[in-house]
This record gives C-alpha cells, structure tokens and sequence, in this order.
C-alpha cells in the first residue's frame, strides 16, 4: 500500500468513518460512511502524475509519535507502506506527514466520482420525497434491518426547528439484498416543516450493507449548508 | 401520507428556572441573619483581594472582614456583599405561600409544586413519584417540574383517584408519601464465603464505601476471601463481634447505616439500581498534568488582557497594599503600570526580573495574596477512556482548558472563552451551555449563604480562549470540533463545554476512574455472565483474541455480556492469566509487536485493530468491560440513569472549594 489512512475510534461510537487504500499502482478503494449524499465504497485508479507525487511524498516521511486526542476524539490514521501516523481527525500533522496528508485529502473529492457500491440520496424539490439509489457496478447487499429516516428543520443558520423521523418499518428494505445494482426505492418524508426563504431542511437515510464479511452502517446524506452570517 | 405528530419532535426549550419571587437581585451573599450582624439591607463591598493576613478559615463575614471591606471599599474589582434575612432555600417557586397555608399535616411540610417549580423539594418529589408509579418506566429526577413530570403527576393522580391537575399540593404529597412508606424493606440473604449474585456485588459497594473495610474490593459479585477479611475489618469497626466473616443481618444493618443505598427498586415498574456513594467525594475536575501549572504567562509574550490579568494585578494590589503603596487599575488589561508593579514585585521578593508573569512570579504572588475574587486558569490534564490517553493539553494544535471565574454581580460566574474556527457558531449552542449548567446555588453549610453559580461560552481569541473548530454536518464531537448539523447538539456542547472547564469523561470508565469521577461505588449491573462460559474461559477468548488481532472473535467472547460486576470478573481473570506478546503483524498498517500487560481494557486499546467501515466490534467489546454514568459527561445515550442526569452538583465542586477558599467556609453545589 501506498498511503490510506482510517478515521474512526474515539470515545462515543458514531458511523462516521471513512477509509482509503491507495496502492502502488495508483489503485484505490475508498469508504464513506456519512455525511455525504453518495456513501459507500468508491473503487478506481489515480492519475499517474497523482500517483507518483504522492509517492514522493511519501518517500520523505520521517517517524512521528501519534497525537494526543481530545477528549470523545476520533483519530485519523494515516499510513504509508508501514509508517503511519494518527492526529484527531480532521487535524493535518506538520513537516512532511503535513504535505502527505493535505494531498491526499485532495485526492477524496474525486475519488468519490468512482462509486464501486455505493447509495446515493436525492431529495424532491417539495421535500415531501426521496430517492436512495444503489449506484456502482457491483452493488450492495442490504441487511435486513429497519431503514432510518430523519428529517431535521433549521432556521436561521443552524437553529433548530425540530426533528421528523419516519415509523420505524415504514420504508420497506429493498428485496434486491443479494446485492444487484440499480434498485431504488422511494421514501415519503411526511414532516410538517415547510421549507422555504430562512429555513432548511436536511435529510438522513441510514441502512446496514454487507460487505468484506461484515456490516456497515451507511447514512446517506443531503444537507443543503446554512449561509454562515459572518462569511 | 400524512404527517404523523408521533414522530415530530419539535425542539423543546426547557422552561427557563424562574427566580423565587423574594429572591433580590442584588444580593449574592444569603443567610439568616446571626445575632449582632448587621440588619437586613446591611450593603458593603468585598475588595477583590483578600488580605494575606486575614483567615481565610475564620467567619469570612465577621468584624474582621467588614472591617477589610470598609477600608477597601471602591477598589475596583469589588463584589457586592449584601447580608440580609432571606430563609428562601427550598428553590421552590411562590407556591410556597399555599403550603404555608396548607392544613397541619405530615405533607405540609412540603411546597407545592407545579410545572416551573425547581430545586430539591421537587427532586424529592420525583422521587417519591418514581416509586409510587407501577408503569411508565423511572421518573428522572432532575429537580425540574417539566411537562414530562407533569405528565407522570397526572398519572399518579388518576391511579389514586385525585383531581388530576398536575399539581402537587398537600393531598398529592400525602398520597405520594404514602406511597413510598409502602414499599416493603428489601430482604437481605445472610451471605457467606463463596457466595455469589447481586447481593455480594452490593455488599461489596457498601464495604468500599464504608471506608472500614481495608482494601478496595472489586465490585464482582464474588464473596471470595479478600470480601470475607474485608469483612472481618468492618465487623471490628463497628463493634459486631466477634467478627464472624459473613454479612448477617446485624452486618448489613451496620452497612446500610454506614452506606446508604444502592441495590435496586421499582420505578415506574422497571427495576431501577440506586447509587452507594463511595467514601471519598467525586473529582470530576481532571488533575492537572504534574509539571504545568494552572498560571499562563501574562504580560507581553503571553495573556495581555482578561481575566488573567486580573487576577495578576489583584494579587499585584494585594502586595502593593500591604507595602503602603497605591493600587494599580485591575481592569484586566496589561499596560506600562502593571509591568511597573509587576518589576518592583520581582525586584522586592527575589524573583528574576523579567517584567512579565512568568511562573515563579505567579508563585510568589500566590504566597502573598492566594485568594481574590477572579481567577483564570489553564488547566492541562489527561483521561482514561476506554484503555485509551486522551487530554486537553498545550501544544501540537491543542490547547488546555482554559476558563475563569469571578465572584461578582450576585453571582459566581464561569465563562470559558472560545475562539471559533473554520465556521461561526449558531447561537442556539450559547444558550444550551446555559440551559444545561445553569440550575445551581453555592451553599455554606454552616451559615446557608447561597450564592448562584453561572457557566457562559463567549467568543474569544488568543491565549485565554480555547480553540474550537466549527464543522458542517453530523459528526463526532470532542473537545476541539464541533458539527453544525448536530440534531443533538443541546446536549453534545454542554458536554463539550464540560471539558472547556476541566471536567472529565464519565464512560468507559475503569473501576477506578468512575469511582473518582462519578464519587459513585462502581454499580453490579449484570452480576452474571450471559450464560455458558466462565470468566476465565472468556478472558482467555479475549487473550486469544488479541494474539490473533482479531476484533470479531472479541466482540463474540463478549457477547450478551453488559457492564456489571460480571464483566468485572472477566477483567480479574484476564489479569490472572499468564502475559504473552501480541506478535507484530505486516499491515497495513504494520502493527508492532505488544506485549501485553495484564490490564484488560488497555491490552485491547492496544492490541486490537481499530474498527473498520463493517465493524465496530473493538469499540463494542471495551464498553461492555468499563463503565459509563448517566451524566452529561457520560454516556446518556447508552447509559440511562434518572438519578445521575445532566448537570450533577459533583461537577461544580471546583468552583465551591475555590469560593471556600476565597470566601471561607464549606460551600456545596445544591440544585436551585
């Protein structure tokens, strides 16, 4: 392996992970669990000029101890063939781990272009709808288990309104849990928030998939951001 | 589909406390009157600086003092003192007044309460109503009569045939008294060496919080021979002898006496286990790391402004005062006068003349003045999660908590200062800090003085504010970022506040460190295993486990196995068994050789892979093998405690040695 690097651990257990293996040939796999509107596993190759700083990079790597996290913080391991290095996630290290991981970080956005088995959430213009696509050429195999559905409202920037989670079993699991690619189902989002000037509404779809032998919780994600007042 | 209301959750602004009709606004010091004291309306100012020679032990309100304050008065950094009769203590609102006016019988001793009454006669109630209830789950009892206790008044209301209205007058407390006195005593089996179950697990509570039982034992549910001599020592403290080595019921009577609590009882028709409070009271406020002090550096090249500099001057004025010499302005901010005074300190006691407030100048300040009413402090310290070093401390992108405090304006005010990156912050998290912290007085015991306690996040930058980053979306908290998107923000950010004043972590805890944090005896929780194995066998599974870094054969050696003395016989036997090294693993990431230590939780922190994008089979397996409270600063989501919820008066313990110290006397966190 090239570099990757895990986001996950911490003191209050959340599915917020994200994982990436870059190998030597450019090769990689990626791993969202949240926090975007396509989640999942993202497979493909980086761009050879890609490939080849970023093993420049990590060829100047010298040896850092691991940070000290804050408390409830989560860590961000990097690696790089069989050096690594953890920070509280989201941190960049300083001298050459720096330059590695600000790189690499670069990389993610496009990453998420290849999607492998992956859902991708979209959202009626009335807010009253969804739509969780099974995106990929491989597909995802969906453990039988409750979706979960939340509405959250906000005014302002960032004051809640309130919250609307759907019925537990009221949005049927897709038959298609052997993994098929192309499903999709429609979730009615029957909140009794009124989007619209001043207020926002974001949407949370979460399901477990089977996947490597084991489960992943995935949440799809559409969160339209809130205009910060101070820019 | 229409919207279904059930699952609408609207966000609920908890009743703001209203302040008792009688209560002054102007007054921050209130005690019954003492013969010979000044009569109600007495007003005097207390000088920020307490002089060095006065006690800080003695009546901090007799001649001395008033004496000190009258000389000193119009110093600028002066509190408001005010000593009136005021007997209002209950925090309970005007219905008060319809209690006084109650018939004479047992329940009117009681305030009536309705939905905005707070403070302890409200908990009690809760409490009581939690008994009394046989449905509807526990009653949390959190000393505020929300819409959610009114809701459970009503109920108990129609169960007894009363008017349900959601008041609790004298008929309610009677009936609710009744109730409680109702509840037959607990039976207690005479317990023997070699017993087992959640009645040795609860003996073992009190004996530890006896403080007369020698040694700690392990909550475990296991009546071995360290529990039998543990035994034998309390009998021979307490005069039961001769000490026969079994809890009998003249023991347990000894036991209850000296350690009230803990077992379990019906709330709301759940079994609920209460808590045993351990002999040494809870230390929340993390210890500050060996080596680094609480001071900052202030003056150029460090803190120029706020309350560290303050501080600094009000000491600098408790000097200058003592050597007859004029005050300089306290107003927080450092300018040619105070590195004046700050130089003819150093000249004057020895110390390097650097003109700055370095460390050894601190020192010496605090021998010559150790107490003024503000204090900014810079407290670096580290924690124990889950096997796992965790902290707040200077450095590497990090900062300590930094906080301060004033007693002023009828008050004792917190304020953790923070500097907001990447993103502004929605008000609404200013306003959940306060929601959750702010239902505290600080009582005197001996004189019943009770001065309100206040926490407040501001905006602040540099050197006295602590950094925080503000993220989009929906992810995991901790004391440095913060999510924007957080539905569950009103009480993630007052427990990240939490770690802004210095306090703790309360889940995943070792025994140990939940005894320190919580002051509570580790609860028996599950006093037997799932069923099948012994726990040597699954310590062995959990060795096993680790050699073969395998975080799914942990989960599964663990599983149906929750937090409890059982669990805690795992952990003994896993420290009883032979250590071996967890071999190095290629990776990626390559994994270096561990060897292991014999501590459980912290072999598989270590030992264990961390957990992937399907898995979360290493977190799983550590929780099930610690412990969490219930508190703000602990795992509520997983943990549900209606006697350890949000806010405990344990976490504010800090705040009421400093006033001690300041002020003189024992003054304790009470529920306002």
């Amino acid at each position: 392996m090239l570099v990757g690097y895990d986001i996950g651990g911490g003191g209050l257990r959340l599915f917020d992970g994200e994982h990436l293996r870059v190998s030597e040939d450019g090769k990689f796999e990626l791993w969202l669990l949240s926090e975007a509107p396509v989640v999942g596993r993202f497979r493909g190759r980086l761009a050879a000029a890609s490939t080849a700083e970023l093993a420049r990079l990590a060829g100047r790597l010298l040896p850092e101890p691991d940070a000290l996290l804050p408390p409830g913080g989560h860590s961000e391991r990097w690696i790089a063939g069989a050096a690594s290095i953890a920070v509280p996630a989201g941190r960049t290290p300083g001298g050459a781990w720096g330059d590695l991981v600000t790189a690499a970080r670069d990389l993610v956005d496009a990453m998420t272009e290849h999607p492998a088995a992956a859902l991708s959430l979209s959202v009626a213009g009335d807010w009253r709808s969804a739509t969780l696509r099974s995106v990929g050429s491989e597909g995802l195999a969906v453990a039988a288990e409750p979706f979960t559905v939340q509405v959250a409202a906000w005014s302002g920037y960032y004051e809640p309104v309130g919250t609307w989670d759907a019925p537990t079993g009221s949005v049927p699991v897709p038959s298609h849990g052997a993994g098929a690619p192309g499903w999709s189902v429609e979730i009615p989002l029957a909140h009794d928030f009124t989007p619209g000037p001043g207020r926002v509404l974001h949407v949370k779809v979460g399901l477990t998939v089977l996947a490597d032998g084991g489960r992943a919780r995935l949440v799809a994600t559409v969160a339209p951001p809130m205009a910060d007042p101070e820019g | 589909m229409p919207a279904d209301p059930a699952h609408t959750r609207p966000v609920e602004r908890r009743a703001p406390i209203q302040a008792p009709r009688n209560r002054p606004t102007t007054a921050w010091l209130r005690r019954p009157r003492l013969p010979g004291e000044p009569g109600e309306g007495y007003d005097a100012a207390l000088p920020g600086a307490l002089p060095a020679n006065l006690d800080p032990q003695q009546a901090p309100l007799g001649a001395a003092l008033l004496e000190h304050v009258q000389r000193t008065a119009g110093n600028a950094a002066t509190a408001r003192l005010v000593l009136q009769r005021d007997d209002d203590t209950t925090g309970a609102d005007d219905a008060d007044e319809e209690a006084a006016n109650a018939p004479a019988d047992p329940a009117a001793a009681h305030p009536t309460l309705r939905e905005g009454s707070h403070g302890p006669a409200v908990q009690e109630m809760q409490d009581k109503l939690g008994q009394a209830l046989t449905t509807g789950g526990p009653v949390t009892t959190d000393g505020r009569f929300g819409p959610t206790t009114s809701r459970r008044v009503r109920q108990f209301q129609r169960a007894r045939g009363l008017a349900p209205d959601g008041v609790v007058g004298p008929a309610t407390w009677t009936a609710l008294e009744g109730a409680a006195a109702g509840v037959p005593a607990p039976v207690r089996p005479t317990l023997n060496l070699g017993a087992t179950g959640a009645d040795v697990g609860l003996a073992q509570e009190k004996l530890n919080a006896s403080g007369q039982a020698g040694a700690t034992l392990p909550v475990n549910a296991v009546f071995d021979a360290p529990m039998q001599n543990a035994v034998n020592a309390f009998q021979s403290a307490r005069g039961l002898t001769p000490p026969s080595g079994a809890v009998d019921a003249a023991t347990w009577s000894a036991l209850d006496t000296a350690a009230p609590g803990g077992g379990t009882r019906l709330e709301g028709g759940r079994s609920v286990e209460q808590h045993v409070d351990a002999a040494a009271p809870a230390t929340s406020t993390a210890a500050q790391v060996p080596g680094t002090s609480l001071h900052s550096l202030v003056g150029p090249g460090g803190i120029t402004s706020g309350p560290a500099v303050r501080e600094f001057q009000l000491k600098l004025n408790a000097w200058l005062a003592g050597q007859g010499q004029a005050a300089i302005s306290d107003d927080g901010s450092w300018g040619p006068n105070t590195g004046a005074a700050t130089s003819a300190f150093q000249g004057a006691s020895g110390v390097a003349a650097t003109g700055v407030g370095d460390l050894p100048t601190w020192t010496a300040l605090d021998a010559v003045a150790p107490n003024v009413s503000v204090g900014f402090e810079n407290r670096q310290w580290t924690e124990e999660v889950g096997g796992h070093t965790y902290g707040m401390t200077e450095g590497a992108g990090g900062n300590g908590s930094r906080y301060s405090w004033e007693i002023a304006d009828a008050q004792m005010k917190v304020t953790a200062a923070v500097q907001f990156v990447g993103g502004s912050p929605p008000g609404a998290w200013f306003g959940y800090v306060r929601d959750t912290w702010n239902h505290f007085d600080l009582v005197e015991q001996a004189t019943g003085q009770r001065l309100p306690i206040n926490f407040e996040m501001t905006r602040g930058s540099g050197a006295g504010a602590n950094t925080v980053k503000v993220s989009r979306g929906t992810g995991r908290a901790n004391g440095g970022e913060w999510f924007l998107a957080d539905t569950d923000a009103a009480n993630t950010i007052p427990h990240e506040f939490g770690h802004l004043v210095g306090l703790r972590d309360e889940y995943q805890q070792s025994p140990g460190d939940y005894r320190a944090a919580t002051g509570h005896e580790p609860f028996v929780g599950d006093a037997a295993g799932p069923g099948g194995q012994a726990p040597a066998q699954i310590a062995a599974a959990l060795q096993a486990a680790m050699v073969a870094r395998s975080s799914a054969n942990a989960v599964a050696a663990v599983a149906g196995m929750r937090q409890g003395a059982f669990s805690q016989q795992v952990v003994q036997a896993y420290a009883a068994l032979a250590t071996t090294t967890v071999p190095a693993a290629p990776g990626p990431p390559a994994l270096a050789p561990v060897p292991l230590t014999g501590n459980l939780v912290r072999d598989l922190d270590v030992a264990l892979p961390d957990d992937s994008a399907t898995t979360s089979d290493k977190y799983d397996t550590i929780e099930a093998l610690t412990y969490d409270s219930g508190s703000i600063m602990g795992d509520p989501g997983r943990h549900r405690d209606p006697h350890d919820h949000g806010a405990q008066p344990r976490h504010l313990q800090e705040f009421a040695e400093i006033l001690g110290r300041t002020q003189g006397g024992t003054w304790v966190p009470t529920l306002r």
